[in-house]
């Protein structure tokens, strides 16, 4: 199975080839097949185990390798914003990689505390949530390494980054209160000051600012800071507190 | 903001000697929580409530019921775990840490237990390595080295009916060429074997189904032949270890896990016979571990036990083993018996699935997965729970209206 997702891995490069060759409507073909094949080896597997295959970094790779098609019909689609496609496809191969990288489970089981109405709501609205918020930083990164170049317009870039950050962000809100409830319901805590916890909520504060900072035009200028400080917490949050034993969270571990 | 995000900073950030989570619990962070409350209440005052503000005025007016509920649940809730045997007397009062009865105002106890489990993984290792993991199903495949096994039978409890050897198993104490003892371990009891030193070496139990024991899984006799073994007692030295054997390989040292406090044994050998022949039911009895039937290309059979264990042809292939991990909890309840008011109430109490009663929640929170005879429960009373569930509820449909409704209506 990994052949396949190494197949969607370079529909996922070929598509971004294609737009920068001006093939756009060949690139949407391609970025389009390859979030297929991701989400349809999830559901396969999904199907084959009868359970969510939410508890492994592999599946949650290819779930964030695909899970961002939705947002690219409301937004390049839906609303022309056609200019920001190639970041599509870059967000949905950077998790296929890591996909490859991680080991790849035919058998899970999730544990008692996992099979509840909460888990996959709260993991896909993370899942999309964050897949939005790496393109919006690949925006804010493209901005920033053209920024001398003049050959392009700063301020397009940052709005494009706020409008998909306007969709994150609510699903960010849904992902981390729905942990709440959920843990109110297992553990009869619905914080514990868990690292993960703690990090989600450090993410989501710096993304609270940087929504803040966009409001007033005083602050304006501290908007992408906090932006680019809120993606750190938010890779923290996702991958280094997993990853990391220094970090590692007690009541969170998947890998 | 900042402040409430540097605080967390504190408490999360990796440091020598640890322990700064602390912050947490301390009064500085409510001190920042308050600050942060009263700019939400300031800002939601500087902002005209109207059609089009409600996403911002719910979301600040929600994010100020969840600070008012954790403050009320920080002074006021009551939480703590108690254990309850099954079968016990109802309990009607719990005696705190700092000595007081707490009354309960209704009479708890457990009437029974459940744990359904799911079928274990096969695992393929190489070492002590898990080279493939694959679910265990009849016509499952596994490759094993160049093998092909293919599962012919899952039991969810395998009673092994019978099994016929060829032979007796055998174990050699000291150089093979001229023993010092020879021990049919099928059925001998203790027994003194002498050292070449003059200590002796006492053999308090030969056992035919010593577990293999791992980190964190506690010592268990089951009546599987999981791997052989023998707890052995070094009379002058007053040392006590426990052996694993396994045929044809060098004797494992299980306990004592220190090698320095490990008695000095002489070699050992086992030797395990053919089995002819193995018999294995499905059985009723929810104490009996997995089974699987696996069947080589060659028609050689082999019967892999729950955790480790094996009877029949071996499932190894140069470096790797094919082996059943053990199965872990699918879910588990407690039936509960609540008196309340004079009334008698049976309740199932599963995970994830708090009960209410008396104003308390109830929850299960683990089990005795030895003896299946207690279980665990935490109770918890807290006033502000219901503030923060509405908060928490607000927050999310106000930051939907504040993003969605607005968008759309602006795109």
């Amino acid at each position: 199975m990994k052949a396949v997702i190494g197949i969607a891995l370079i529909l996922h490069a070929l598509a971004l080839l294609l737009r920068f060759l001006r093939r756009p409507r060949l690139g949407f073909v391609s970025f389009l097949a390859a979030s297929v094949i991701c989400l349809v080896v999830v559901g396969l597997d999904w199907a084959a185990a009868g359970q969510p295959p939410f508890s492994s970094m592999h599946h949650v790779m290819l779930v964030l390798g695909g899970c961002a098609l939705p947002a690219y019909a409301v937004l390049v689609l839906g609303r022309g914003l056609a200019w920001m496609t190639p970041a599509f496809p870059l967000a949905g191969a950077i998790p296929l990689v890591m996909a490859l990288i991680f080991r790849r489970d035919e058998a899970w089981h999730l544990a008692p505390a996992l099979q509840s109405p909460w888990f996959v709501p709260h993991v896909i609205a993370y899942m999309v949530s964050y897949s939005l918020a790496l393109i919006a930083f690949l925006l804010l990164v493209t901005g920033f390494v053209r920024k001398g170049s003049g050959t392009f317009d700063a301020a397009k870039l940052e709005t494009g980054s706020y409008e998909i950050l306007s969709i994150s962000f609510p699903l960010m809100t849904f992902g981390m209160l729905s942990g709440a409830l959920w843990a109110d319901q297992i553990w009869g805590d619905y914080w514990s000051w868990d690292s993960k916890e703690t990090w989600s909520l450090i993410t989501w504060l710096l993304y609270l600012c940087y929504f803040h900072c966009r409001k007033h035009g005083s602050l304006r200028k501290y908007a992408n800071l906090a932006h680019a400080l809120a993606f750190l917490a938010m890779l923290t949050t996702f991958l280094l507190v997993n990853l990391l034993p220094k970090l590692a969270s007690k009541l969170h571990s998947y890998v | 903001m900042v402040l409430a995000v540097l605080l967390m900073l504190v408490g999360v950030l990796p440091v020598r000697g640890g322990g700064q989570e602390a912050v947490f619990r301390s009064p500085v962070l409510f001190f920042v929580l308050a600050l942060l409350g009263a700019s939400t209440i300031a800002c939601t005052f500087r902002r005209k409530l109207t059609l089009r503000s409600i996403g911002y005025h719910l979301t600040h007016a929600s994010a100020i019921v969840i600070m008012i509920g954790a403050m009320i649940g920080a002074v006021l809730e009551k939480k703590f775990d108690i254990q309850v045997e099954l079968g016990d007397a109802p309990l009607h009062s719990v005696r705190m840490t700092d000595g007081e009865s707490l009354d309960l105002g209704f009479g708890l106890s457990v009437e029974s237990f459940r744990v359904d489990k799911y079928a274990p993984n096969l695992l393929v290792l190489q070492g002590d390595t898990i080279m493939s993991e694959h679910r265990l199903m009849p016509d499952a495949e596994v490759s094993v080295g160049e093998r092909v096994l293919k599962v012919t039978q899952v039991l969810p409890h395998a009673h092994i009916h019978d099994v016929e050897l060829d032979g007796t198993p055998e174990l050699i104490v000291g150089d093979p060429a001229a023993p010092l003892a020879r021990i049919a371990t099928d059925g001998d009891g203790p027994r003194d074997v002498a050292l070449p030193d003059g200590r002796s070496l006492f053999i308090a139990r030969a056992y035919n189904n010593l577990p293999v024991m791992r980190m964190g899984h506690a010592f268990r006799e089951t009546p599987y032949p999981v791997r052989p073994g023998l707890i052995l007692h070094v009379a002058s030295s007053n040392q006590m270890a426990i052996v694993s054997l396994a045929a044809g390989e060098e004797a494992e040292m299980l306990s004592p896990s220190d090698p320095t406090k490990a008695p000095e044994i002489p070699p050992l050998q086992y030797n395990f016979p053919t089995v002819k022949s193995v018999v294995v039911h499905g059985a009723e009895n929810q104490d009996l571990p997995f089974g699987a039937e696996l069947v080589a290309e060659d028609g050689a059979r082999t019967w892999l036990i729950e955790d480790g264990g094996r009877l029949g042809a071996p499932t190894k292939q140069g470096a790797h083993e094919v082996v059943l991990d053990r199965a872990s909890d699918r879910s588990y309840e407690a039936g509960l018996v609540l008196a309340v008011d004079g009334d008698v109430v049976r309740r199932r109490l599963v995970i994830n699935q708090p009960v209410d009663v008396a104003g308390w929640r109830l929850y299960l929170n683990s089990y005795d997965s030895q003896a299946m005879r207690h279980v665990t429960l935490t109770l918890r009373r807290d006033p502000g729970d219901p503030a923060v569930v509405a908060g928490v509820l607000g927050l999310m449909i106000g930051t939907a209206l504040i993003f969605f409704i607005r968008r759309k209506r602006t795109s």
